[in-house]
């Protein structure tokens, strides 16, 4: 059975080798629910210089490299050239020279990005189509783009709306295929001759213990944290809480009443700022509760006020938690085990009960039994207690998640060296082009320095030399 | 890409072997499966991408000086020789600051400082009270593994970046293009010599013999004759 029929569940049991991967009936796709993707989310509230910063690595390649060594060729060499204090050189041939940085950094980016691009293009669509092995095969997971070029040659007249409708249809349909084959430990990829293999056992197992691995690492190391890090920490500023009631009580009231009546959050930060100055002698933790209000952040004046409000409603009820209620612990000693055991109940306990749940499934896993059978065991620990922290644990959807990445990395990887490739071979023509290029524009643009330069020069001077031959004779 | 289909399948067949080779599979997509972990690996392959190009394009400009015969043939060693002290000290200097630059220690505490303080605990709990409070994330957010995996992905990212960015300007930027030209041109003197330690003594023909005057320019000179033409004074 092709791939495509996997995918798209067309029946094309007579159907011959063909070289286009698929033409699916993408009329019968309904649109899938959409739910709050925190992944994306999290995007609209980062700071713009982050969101540049995950773009960059994002976009990570051979083109990016050219672009930054020809900005260093194009804008600052030039200054290092006309004005290096070392230079014995006339200024005439420095800025002469200095002109050529300019003019070889735009031929470099011309020539080589101009044809890593289409390479780079040339890669994508032959990883959609399942040109190459497993490690760059996305026949399961195919690009937006590509998904619309396909949907366009089928409906050239189709709406913006009506495309866009089906492509994000025929991404979700796709998801949900990859997530069925892995739920049936049967990963069949496509090659573009039409045919189809299944991914080998061995890489899919390691698929099925690297997302464990990953959770377990995590679960670990959250518990180390909570008792190494959180629990001393808690214990530490509860005590602060407990001995310094009124004291804590009063400042942070009157902190957030202040904060409350402002639309200016930064203002409140100068007033913190003030008081822990005023405070520098008394507690440190108190010090410490003052620096955690001036390291809350905001994109704008409303985000900022809501944090530093979260705050300090987390800290006035904290002062309630552990000084009122009916039996508030006495003395130190009963406060830190009331949080030891406060802990333990809430966060401790729960991270075991992951962790011993994830080590089961990775024994499972490597005696190779199927993803029903680990699935089932999951979903049983998980039922049996409303609050698992694996209750949103979805183990095919992270394994599909982790192919998808993987399979995206290896592609980033192999175009970053094609890349490399091809700009080695244009290289010749980009050297070629500026000693070409770079006389003329010379000419043409800076006359007074060109014509003084060779060969210009020499031309000149073969001229004056001729001429004293003439008179001589 | 449109091409002429047996070169265009050519093409494809060579990228597809190089996608197969075993270094390509077992290394290098093995590093960037981490790219945060392997961000030093990352820049390093970057900035071996442009050496690589930049020996390369050093012998061509060298071949090319050598062998141009506009070049006067005294002069013809010396500009080879600007080329390859240029080429070989842009190599080194782009290298040595990639293996300072990208230095574990050195990156991280550059990454600290910059960008700290928006990755903290506070930073995060702060983006966790921005998010609750608007009405389509409400409770979907605080405790969320999602969320955290999601932040620590930022934070991942802009590591990279930041290792990458700055390792790619240290290197190409300041080692190449602010370091190599104050050696370059005294260190071409050193490799002339030695280009030409077997060489007999060049004879200048004096119709290109290096006229120029280092401290007044051949275009002020032509003002100044030309200034002097106009008031007929005799030199």
């Amino acid at each position: 059975m092709k791939v495509e029929s996997v995918k798209f569940g067309i029946n094309n049991q007579a159907a011959k080798r063909q070289r286009v991967a698929y033409k699916p009936n993408f009329t019968a796709l309904t649109t899938p629910k959409v739910d709050v993707n925190l992944k994306d989310e999290i995007k609209n509230f980062m700071p713009p210089i982050i969101k540049g910063m995950k773009r960059v690595t994002d976009n990570m390649g051979e083109v990016q490299n050219i672009i930054i060594n020809a900005l260093g060729t194009g804008l600052v060499a030039p200054i290092f050239i006309k004005w290096n204090p070392l230079s014995k050189t006339d200024e005439d041939t420095r800025t002469y020279s200095a002109w050529r940085q300019p003019v070889s950094a735009i031929i470099a980016v011309a020539t080589q990005v101009g044809f890593t691009i289409p390479f780079n293009r040339m890669v994508d669509r032959l990883a959609n189509n399942g040109y190459y092995d497993e490690l760059y095969n996305k026949t399961l997971f195919q690009d937006k783009t590509y998904i619309e070029k396909a949907i366009k040659k089928q409906y050239p007249y189709i709406s913006k709306n009506e495309l866009d409708r089906m492509v994000k249809t025929q991404m979700a349909k796709q998801q949900e295929n990859l997530i069925n084959m892995i739920k049936n430990d049967n990963i069949v990829m496509g090659r573009d001759t039409g045919e189809t293999f299944k991914m080998s056992d061995a890489v899919y197992r390691n698929l099925q213990n690297e997302v464990l691995q990953t959770k377990l690492n995590d679960a670990n190391s959250e518990l180390n944290k909570c008792l190494n890090i959180t629990i001393p920490k808690k214990i530490k500023r509860a005590e602060y809480y407990r001995t310094h009631t009124d004291e804590a009580k009063n400042i942070f009231t009157d902190i957030k009443n202040k904060l409350d009546a402002t639309d200016a959050p930064k203002n409140i930060k100068k007033l913190v700022k003030q008081l822990k100055k005023e405070h520098k002698n008394k507690d440190p933790e108190l010090l410490a509760i003052f620096d955690d209000i001036l390291a809350r952040r905001g994109n704008n004046p409303e985000d900022l006020k809501i944090a530093m409000q979260a705050k300090l409603n987390g800290i006035l009820r904290d002062i309630d938690f552990y000084t009122a209620g009916k039996n508030p612990p006495k003395t130190a000693e009963d406060l830190a085990e009331f949080i030891k055991n406060w802990e333990t109940n809430y966060r401790i306990t729960p991270i075991k009960s992951e962790i011993s749940v994830l080590e089961k499934m990775q024994e499972m896993v490597n005696q190779k039994q199927s993803m029903t059978a680990i699935e089932t065991y999951l979903k049983n620990q998980v039922d049996s207690t409303p609050t698992h922290r694996l209750t949103k644990f979805k183990f095919s959807k992270e394994i599909s998640n982790l192919l998808q990445d993987q399979v995206k990395n290896n592609i980033k990887a192999h175009k970053q060296l094609t890349g490399l490739r091809v700009s080695l071979l244009i290289l010749p023509l980009s050297c070629w082009l500026l000693n070409w290029t770079y006389p003329k524009f010379m000419d043409a643009v800076f006359p007074n320095l060109s014509n003084k330069k060779h060969p210009n020069e020499i031309k000149d001077l073969v001229n004056k030399a001729n001429n004293k031959t003439e008179v001589k004779s | 890409m449109s091409m002429i289909s047996p070169v265009g399948n050519k093409i494809k067949s060579i990228n597809r072997w190089f996608s197969r080779l075993p270094y390509v599979q077992n290394t290098v997509c093995k590093k960037f499966q981490d790219t945060r972990a392997n961000s030093a690996w990352i820049a390093g392959l970057g900035v071996t991408s442009i050496v690589l190009k930049d020996g390369f394009g050093c012998y061509l400009y060298v071949n090319q000086s050598l062998n141009n015969k506009e070049i006067p043939e005294d002069k013809r060693k010396f500009v080879a020789a600007l080329d390859l002290a240029n080429g070989g000290l842009m190599i080194l200097l782009q290298i040595l600051m990639t293996y300072t630059i990208s230095k574990k220690v050195f990156q991280e505490k550059m990454f600290n400082k910059l960008f700290g303080k928006k990755f903290n605990r506070q930073a995060s709990k702060s983006m966790q009270a921005i998010m609750e409070s608007k009405e389509h994330l409400a409770g979907k957010v605080k405790g969320n593994q999602e969320f955290h995996k999601a932040f620590a992905n930022y934070k991942d990212s802009a590591i990279t970046a930041l290792g990458t960015l700055t390792t790619l300007i240290a290197a190409t930027t300041v080692g190449k293009r602010i370091l190599t030209p104050f050696i370059a041109t005294p260190l071409a003197d050193k490799t002339k010599e030695w280009m030409c330690r077997n060489d007999k003594p060049a004879k200048i023909h004096k119709d290109t013999k290096n006229t120029y005057d280092t401290h007044t320019s051949a275009s002020e000179k032509a003002e100044q004759q030309a200034a002097a033409n106009k008031l007929n004074i005799v030199k």
